[in-house]
């Protein structure tokens, strides 16, 4: 309560509005209620995005399981009575609303029933069919996000592989921003099926070469005259196309399908929907001696050839050592 | 080899040009026309498994080597500071990379050279070439240093 004096013992009941309306108050006390009024609503706010969606996205699942399944089919991949939900790029654009006015209204036309449904279920399961397509930051996607990061790091080895947020090792594809770019349900599929969508760049190829040495990994970059493949210990290796003498398209990914239970697939799925890229800010990876590739030792002391740092070398007089052309035979130098 | 732009990074095969990874972010709005970080960017500094360079905002970014992914990013004025732009390559010394701003030529740029740790982005040391009021090198300003004073950018690539 706020009395003339201005003396600021707040309490919440003053904010319920009703009690206030007879007093008179200066100015400065309409200020503070307004301000502690937006303090405290936030927090409200927040309380209510954290718990609602993700227990109305497991409610929703189970409500799609009962009143949808039947003519979409159980996984939303559709059957002979009804086209596909999940995967089905014409609905990545429509909006929740616009999804939630076909399900209590159906579609005559088409066959699709109206459904008349209590108004959180159905406001749940319309944001439940549009995260099947919708990137899976924009879903509430249900899961334990910690169990699901553990299960990356530790029993998974997804970290093996892949790196998040400038952890783990980078063989293959970097899953930082994972969650703007594919859906729940892509992910999932990515996860049990990883041959099914393989990033470009990282499909598998063993090359065979004239001099009867193979290389295998993955083909990072290729044109009609070389191919780039990255080999599975991070080497580079460029190879000529006339230089090969065969290559093999493996059409599988290196990474096998997810050995996880249904929970564990579903936290896994919850942490991955959740990384929406790098912020600005020191990260949070801690600091270590920097792993193998280009070291201090050998910016400061270059091999002949080595052009490490802008300057060349780090007394910046930007001299190269390389010898093919020297002050005797340069004035031999021609266009060719 | 590396090849930089403002906001986009290559690393290219050295022998045939043939790319092998491409970072690209979009422009910030805030810089002003004629501003030369819009154009320029000098290049990438090499350490360990990370490749490193500056943004026409002045952010100094960490991308990996192998794959051309954002690793860690921090922004480099202190907060609330605008017209800083960043052209130039960052040095690496030791285990840390050191950068620089540009747009001394615009109000409220006091130039600065800072030193970053190269694992995590945390901030090791910043030396301002104009000071802030109320430091001690303030005193050589008369103990007062304008608000829109610019100047002392650090866009080039120290040894």
């Amino acid at each position: 309560m706020i009395d003339k004096q201005g003396t600021r013992a707040i309490t919440l009941c003053t904010f319920s509005g009703a009690n206030t309306t007879g007093l008179r108050r200066s100015w400065k006390a309409t200020i503070e209620i307004i301000l502690a009024a937006l303090a405290v609503s936030p927090v409200l706010l927040w309380a209510q995005r954290s718990h609602a969606p993700e227990v109305r996205a497991s409610e929703a699942a189970k409500v799609f399981s009962v009143e949808c399944a039947g003519c979409h089919g159980a996984d939303a991949r559709g059957t002979d009575q009804g086209p596909a939900l999940a995967g089905a790029r014409d609905l990545r654009r429509r909006s929740v609303l616009w999804i939630r006015h076909v399900i209590s209204n159906g579609i005559p036309s088409g066959g699709m029933p109206a459904f008349v449904l209590p108004a959180g279920e159905l406001n749940a399961l319309a944001a439940f069919v549009h995260s099947l397509n919708s990137p899976a930051a924009e879903s509430a996607v249900p899961g334990d996000r910690s169990a699901g990061e553990r299960y990356f790091v530790g029993q998974g080895k997804c970290s093996s592989c892949h790196m998040v947020n400038g952890k783990g090792r980078a063989v293959g594809p970097d899953l930082s921003d994972m969650a703007n770019r594919l859906s729940a349900d892509e992910l999932r599929t990515s996860l049990l099926n990883p041959s099914a969508r393989i990033t470009p760049g990282y499909e598998l190829v063993t090359v065979l070469l004239r001099n009867g040495k193979t290389v295998r990994g993955f083909a990072r970059s290729r044109s009609n005259f070389e191919i780039v493949v990255q080999d599975l210990k991070g080497q580079f290796h460029l190879l000529m196309m006339n230089e090969a003498s065969a290559i093999q398209e493996e059409k599988r990914s290196l990474m096998p399908p997810t050995n996880a239970g249904p929970a564990e697939l579903q936290d896994l799925i919850a942490y991955l929907s959740r990384l929406t890229g790098i912020k600005p800010g020191v990260s949070d990876v801690t600091s270590r001696p920097e792993p193998r590739g280009v070291s201090w030792l050998r910016i400061l002391h270059p091999r002949p050839g080595d052009w490490l740092t802008y300057n060349g070398k780090v007394n910046g007089n930007r001299y190269s050592g390389l010898t093919q052309i020297n002050a005797r035979n340069v004035k031999q130098l021609r266009l060719q | 080899m590396y090849v930089t732009g403002p906001h986009e990074a290559f690393a290219l095969d050295v022998s045939t040009g043939q790319e092998i990874w491409h970072y690209w972010r979009p422009r910030p709005p805030e810089l002003n026309v004629g501003d030369a970080a819009l154009g320029t960017n000098r290049g990438l500094a090499i350490l360990g498994d990370k490749v490193f360079k500056v943004t026409q905002d002045a952010h100094l970014i960490a991308l990996n080597r192998t794959t051309g992914k954002l690793v860690w990013e921090v922004v480099m004025p202190p907060k609330g500071m605008k017209n800083y732009g960043s052209t130039l390559a960052p040095l690496i010394v030791r285990d840390m990379v050191i950068a620089g701003v540009s747009g001394g030529d615009w109000p409220g740029v006091r130039g600065f050279v800072a030193a970053y740790r190269a694992s995590d982005g945390k901030l090791i040391w910043r030396f301002d070439m104009i000071p802030a009021n109320g430091t001690l090198a303030a005193k050589s300003w008369g103990g007062n240093v304008p608000p829109d004073v610019g100047g002392g950018a650090t866009w080039l690539t120290g040894s």
